[in-house]
């Protein structure tokens, strides 16, 4: 399911196969809507009403590229879409349009660069998509203004237990929030698949607003700097220690006492876990935490090494862990006595 | 021959520069239909085509990709050098197979923007490190240092007849090479050819010298890529990609084979450009043409875009045209001598 969805394309705004997807394996009897932003919630009963309101949250879409125009000779021209750097994408393979056909990034040979500028990748702005077109109008056939490219990118495992794909961010989210969705569950308990979460967080800042849940669970991915050169905090979270349990990043402060219970929960049940020792990167729980007069919010993400690349790396293991403690937190947090 | 299928072959078996066991395996199955092969003490596959004897030509083409070495084993990870000219700007992500006791997959890692040190953070570190997802203890006894890592082979289509694959930077060299062959085996009175499979190109050009050495021809051909245009390129630089072969001019090579492979190109109606260099050539022509007192020497290159990536692109048309010229060419050395 986790390799389907990683393969399955779908930036900021263009998440229709994803979400179909999703819906497709959404049992019939789960209540689910689409909203005109193109969130998709869906309401599961479980063995028994919650006393508070629990919503899981991931995000449907993924970085990509979006074609801007097209030269003379036939060459793509695009835009980032979501925060993508040069180096990741730079002599790489893409699928372009509608029609999904390949294309490459390139720019000229390493012999014509001079040499003070060989290790120095070209700007996003020079770079551009090389589909075999010979003209503009020959490519123009294939390709539309305002068409998407992606990474062409197979799911692959190796190793220990380590997966590489595109877009492990966030449809690792996905994927946990879908298992769930497919399981017997002690108490109701409320998902979002959000969009355009990698343009700014915007599907989330309806969503939250519109279903206001007492308390809201993020699951996501987060950039682990496990390398051999790195050393402590520089290493933020590492793949193989379980699920990331943030106290603060760069869009949400945390709420103190639920990353505790959190934490606590974790270590009762025996579910590997660990916090990110790097105050940066941000996700849904930006604009949900301060929705609607504000929500009870935390995001439990897995640790993934090269995040927003062609080649994102993460472990099998902090899937599940992920998983483990989202359904911990979901029936504490559905009985909870106060919030 | 299906030149698609056997280029896709060609580009999937591995053979990183001074390891081209692989290549060399899949080299001497695809050449012996056409006379006697074997494979050298360089690891050079050499093919004896039998003809009249008159005059004896030999083709190189090389079959080393660039590639990594693995310097050092770390838990996790794998320290590694370029074997031949990386282009380390385009190797962050990308996928790579490890040649230790068993194919290992890896994938270049790109360090986040908090770990990259000094001002400019677009600048590539030199060191290439490739996330193994495997511990010490299992790497140290699957992987040997000095053990070779390849980039992992795709092939792609593009529009017009264009595919995108790593090594096609010398694997369409060999493709254009067992064409030739193919269409010299059509005609009797022909000059012997000796058709190498040449090993180190893209770091020592050593095994061009000691197959030039062994096998003494009156005339080397050699059959490389060459750059062809991208926009950022300028046009005096460059070949166009679909406009054909590219004949080689150049001080080093020698001029009446130019010219002469010009005007085959046009009597035979195959579409060609020209290639104009300033000293040597930078391919294997340069040590073959100087090599054991000396001989004859031409260049024939395919036009690439991309070269030294993972992502290099050719037109299979100029592949075939190469393959067509070559041996119209091969065939001229035996008309201009008799």
């Amino acid at each position: 399911m986790l390799k389907t969805l990683c393969e399955l394309n779908g930036t900021s705004g263009r998440e229709e196969k994803v979400r179909a997807y999703i819906l497709e394996h959404i049992p019939a009897d789960v209540a689910t809507e689409v909203d005109a932003m193109g969130n998709l919630y869906a309401y599961k009963k479980g063995r028994q009403p919650a006393k508070n309101k629990v919503m899981l949250f991931s995000h449907m879409d993924e970085v990509g590229l979006i074609i801007t125009y097209i030269t003379e000779e036939g060459y793509l021209k695009f835009a980032p879409v979501g925060g993508i750097d040069e180096r990741v994408i730079f002599g790489k393979a893409v699928k372009v349009g509608e029609q999904e056909i390949s294309g490459v990034i390139g720019a000229k040979a390493i012999h014509q660069v001079p040499k003070a500028d060989r290790d120095k990748v070209p700007a996003m702005e020079d770079l551009y998509i090389d589909i075999g077109a010979t003209s503009k109008a020959q490519a123009e056939q294939y390709v539309s203004l305002g068409d998407n490219a992606y990474f062409d990118a197979e799911f692959t495992e190796y190793g220990d237990g380590f997966i590489k794909s595109k877009a492990i961010d966030d449809r690792a989210g996905n994927a946990v929030m879908l298992e769930l969705l497919n399981k017997d569950l002690p108490y109701d308990l409320s998902f979002c698949f959000t969009v355009q979460e990698e343009i700014g967080t915007r599907g989330a800042t309806a969503a939250a607003y519109k279903a206001k849940p007492d308390y809201a669970l993020v699951l996501e991915s987060t950039t682990a700097a496990d390398l051999p050169d790195a050393e402590g905090f520089k290493r933020v979270c590492e793949a193989g220690k379980g699920v990331v349990v943030s106290f603060m990043d760069g869009g949400t402060v945390y709420d103190h006492n639920l990353y505790k219970q959190a934490r606590a929960i974790a270590e009762a049940k025996g579910i590997p876990c660990q916090t990110k020792t790097r105050i940066a990167g941000g996700n849904d729980a930006a604009a949900i935490h301060k929705a609607a007069g504000g929500i009870r919010t935390l995001a439990l993400s897995v640790p993934c090494r090269y995040l927003h690349s062609p080649a994102c790396v993460a472990k099998w293991e902090d899937i599940e862990s992920m998983r483990a403690l989202t359904e911990a937190l979901s029936e504490e947090f559905a009985h909870a006595e106060s919030h | 021959m299906e030149l698609e299928t056997v280029l896709k072959e060609l580009v999937f078996a591995p053979g990183a520069s001074g390891s081209e066991q692989e290549i060399a395996v899949l080299g001497k199955q695809l050449l012996s239909p056409y006379g006697e092969t074997h494979i050298d003490v360089m690891g050079n596959v050499c093919c004896f085509m039998q003809g009249n004897g008159k005059t004896h030509v030999q083709l190189d083409a090389h079959m080393d990709e660039i590639g990594l070495c693995v310097l050092e084993i770390e838990d996790g990870f794998l320290k590694t050098a370029p074997c031949g000219g990386i282009d380390r700007r385009v190797m962050d992500g990308v996928e790579l197979l490890v040649h230790g006791k068993e194919t290992l997959y890896g994938v270049v890692t790109s360090i986040p923007p908090h770990l990259q040190k000094g001002g400019d953070d677009k600048k590539m570190p030199e060191e290439i490190l490739l996330d193994m997802g495997l511990p010490k203890e299992k790497l140290e006894q699957l992987v040997s240092l000095g053990d070779r890592a390849t980039i992992k082979p795709q092939f792609k289509h593009l529009l017009n007849g264009c595919v995108s694959a790593p090594a096609l930077d010398d694997r369409a060299g060999l493709a254009a090479l067992l064409l030739a062959a193919e269409e010299l085996q059509k005609t009797e009175d022909r000059p012997d050819v000796t058709l190498v499979f040449s090993t180190r190109e893209e770091t020592t050009e050593s095994g061009a010298k000691t197959a030039a050495y062994r096998a003494k021809a009156d005339y080397v051909i050699a059959v490389d890529v060459s750059f062809a245009k991208t926009p950022d390129a300028k046009p005096e630089d460059c070949g166009v990609l679909g406009k054909g072969p590219m004949i080689g001019f150049a001080p080093s090579l020698t001029h009446a084979r130019s010219i002469e492979i010009q005007k085959l190109a046009a009597q035979n109606g195959i579409p060609y450009q020209v290639e104009v260099m300033g000293g040597s050539t930078g391919t294997n022509c340069d040590v073959m043409a100087a090599e054991a007192g000396g001989r004859e020497s031409a260049l024939i290159s395919i036009p690439l875009r991309y070269m030294h990536t993972g992502i290099e692109v050719i037109s299979l048309e100029d592949l075939k045209n190469t393959g067509l010229l070559l041996a119209k060419a091969v065939l001229a050395g035996v008309k201009a001598d008799a």
